[in-house]
């Protein structure tokens, strides 16, 4: 008989990080190539070139950047490219830019996602804040009114955050609001201009569920962000006290519309689970996703801005060599921290939610919407938004 | 030839901002245009000439114990001058640093350069040193507010500190819509400061390296020489 003898690890698991990457990549392209159908479909050649052309413009960023940083360094340009990713990077980026944004802009935060979000830190695997995030908040700050007008006017989850705070109290306001989006088929769907990859949330559900079976990503993740999302959201309905529509009561309605509306489907399935950014102890991870998800509601309800996913996913990835390093310990006395740690964050999303509470629900149909109200008539879907003249 | 190096070493090396990390708070806060960068470098070397030159008179009859609260009165006093001066000459600039003028007093190049320097050495040598502090923590914030307000406004722009409405230049480098609005806010500060703190680290490392191999040649050529002059020595006996 045979014995082998290995050095440790013993337990190999069969996905390397490339296919983990490929998997990944062909994740993400499909529902950016879903989301740019649409975009095809519903405003034209234009358009659906627009989102393949900030697509391109971050793709040779990133690469340009990379080979340079390989080219100091001193290392081989091909195999450096091939193993630092970055095209996982770029592409997330784009998907959470909306169409409007100028190709500049995607240059200058693919620049800064890239060189000071990753290689500087060391490159793939170094990194402490997931590089698109950061790319995206460099847009946030310095290129919110640098838009190309192609499709003009506020998009639905700027809209629900303006207009509704959040919080659509009656009926009639609902129903105005999901005028604006095609009603719950197109908001889950994702008929309705927005970031470029955060509106099929059937789509990014589906994709995500894949990937769980294929251990790209891990489930606990997505299940507990937005799981708590989803309690936080009945939490606020049933305290604030928001009408039921049409029979089904607010505590169903209202979570449904924070999990579907805006980033946070697209946040849960490919930015919290970045395997770089997120913990390696698996209780640590619902820990890290519990808080993320507290921190995305309290940005919602009571911040300025009108979605808090990725500032969320920002502020947690601080937090993530903590909670390593509070979980680093032997196993039952890890359990038992890690039961009181998650017991905190359950804590502490119970209390945004209410305070999120103390919020009025806006009850009467704003006049932004009552426009489009009849103008619903005429169109399908009434963000008929298209600037013609700018193409 | 020493006190030459002493200032030269303020310049570059041991710059006090991406060198020795000191006096952080104002270099971040206030690099967004030139004009107040200039102000504020003008305002930190008078200061820190004079402080260093009165400490530097003083050392001898400043008992140790209370030496800290002696500096800082003495600086306190110096920033007020210079704050009233402000105030009175160029009111603009005034209004544009606001409390950072103040905040001088507690700007850690000037006590570091007391404790460290003045309170040890002649009044011309803290002069000197003062002096080429100064320098370099005015060359430090030029840089800043340089790249800061090229990338955030696009316009390279100078008005006269003493009446505000004189431009003395203003060149137009980037269109307007391809401004980045970050660099007019801290995170472009903290970004551009890392950038040349980063950069300067760089040359160090590559100029210490150069005068370890030039040193490694010399003294190999010393060795070699030597050997040189044993050799035919040797044969000779």
């Amino acid at each position: 008989m045979k014995f082998a003898f290995h050095v440790s690890p013993n337990l190999q698991s069969p996905n390397s990080t490339q296919k983990i990457m490929r998997e990944l990549t062909i994740g993400l392209l499909v529902v950016f190539a879903a989301s740019d159908i649409y975009y095809f479909v519903q405003y034209g050649a234009g358009v659906g070139l627009q989102a393949l052309l900030l697509l391109a413009c971050s793709l040779i960023t990133t690469f340009v950047c990379e080979a340079i940083f390989a080219k100091v360094k001193k290392k081989d340009i091909k195999s450096f490219l091939s193993h630092s990713f970055g095209w996982v990077t770029s592409i997330i980026l784009v998907m959470m830019c909306p169409i409007t944004i100028t190709p500049y802009a995607v240059i200058i935060a693919t620049v800064f996602a890239i060189v000071f979000g990753r290689l500087v830190f060391g490159g793939f695997g170094y990194n402490i804040y997931n590089p698109a995030a950061v790319g995206r908040a460099v847009i946030f700050a310095s290129f919110s009114g640098a838009t190309t007008r192609i499709i003009s006017g506020a998009t639905p989850t700027a809209q629900l955050s303006s207009l509704f705070n959040w919080l659509p109290g009656t009926e009639a306001a609902l129903d105005a609001y999901l005028n604006t989006v095609g009603g719950w088929g197109g908001l889950a769907m994702g008929f309705y201009p927005g970031a470029i990859g955060e509106t099929m949330s059937v789509l990014i559900l589906l994709v995500g569920a894949y990937l769980i079976w294929r251990n790209v990503i891990d489930w606990r993740v997505p299940v507990f962000y937005l799981g708590t999302i989803f309690v936080m959201g009945m939490v606020i309905a049933a305290l604030t006290g928001i009408e039921a529509w049409h029979g089904i009561p607010a505590i169903l309605w209202y979570p449904l519309l924070q999990v579907l509306t805006g980033g946070v489907i697209f946040g849960a399935v490919f930015m919290l689970t970045d395997p770089v950014t997120m913990p390696t102890v698996p209780s640590g991870r619902i820990f890290y996703a519990i808080c993320a998800a507290a921190i995305t509601v309290l940005i919602r309800v009571k911040g300025n801005l009108p979605e808090g996913c990725m500032y969320s996913i920002l502020i947690m990835n601080t937090f993530t060599p903590m909670i390593e390093l509070a979980l680093d310990a032997p196993q039952l006395k890890q359990m038992k921290k890690a039961w009181t740690m998650i017991a905190c964050a359950a804590v502490f999303a119970l209390c945004v939610a209410f305070y999120g509470s103390t919020n009025k629900p806006q009850r009467a149909v704003p006049e932004e919407l009552k426009s489009a109200y009849v103008m619903e008539t005429a169109a399908d879907h009434t963000v008929s938004a298209l600037d013609k003249e700018a193409l | 030839m020493n006190r030459m190096q002493n200032f030269k070493n303020g310049l570059i090396k041991d710059n006090p901002v991406f060198g020795l990390y000191l006096g952080l708070c104002s270099t971040l806060a206030i690099t967004t245009s030139i004009n107040n960068a200039i102000g504020m470098g003008v305002a930190v070397i008078c200061v820190l000439i004079l402080s260093n030159v009165i400490i530097s008179a003083i050392r001898k009859i400043v008992p140790d114990d209370i030496r800290i609260p002696v500096y800082i009165v003495i600086i306190a006093t110096l920033v007020k001058i210079i704050q009233m001066l402000i105030k009175a000459y160029t009111p603009a600039l005034d209004t544009s640093l606001g409390v950072f003028i103040p905040l001088i007093v507690v700007n850690c190049i000037i006590l570091g350069r007391a404790e460290a320097f003045a309170s040890k050495h002649g009044v011309l040598d803290s002069a000197l040193d003062g002096l080429g502090m100064g320098l370099g923590y005015l060359l430090a914030v030029l840089a800043m507010s340089f790249i800061r307000q090229i990338l955030a406004t696009g316009v390279l722009s100078m008005t006269n500190p003493f009446d505000e409405s004189q431009v003395l230049f203003a060149i137009t480098l980037i269109p307007e819509s391809f401004t980045i609005n970050l660099f007019s806010t801290p995170v472009g500060a903290f970004v551009t400061f890392a950038c040349l703190a980063a950069a300067l680290g760089a040359y160090k490392i590559h100029s210490e390296k150069k005068a370890a191999a030039q040193e490694a040649e010399k003294a190999a050529a010393a060795k070699a020489a030597a050997a040189a002059k044993a050799a035919p020595a040797g044969k000779g006996a």
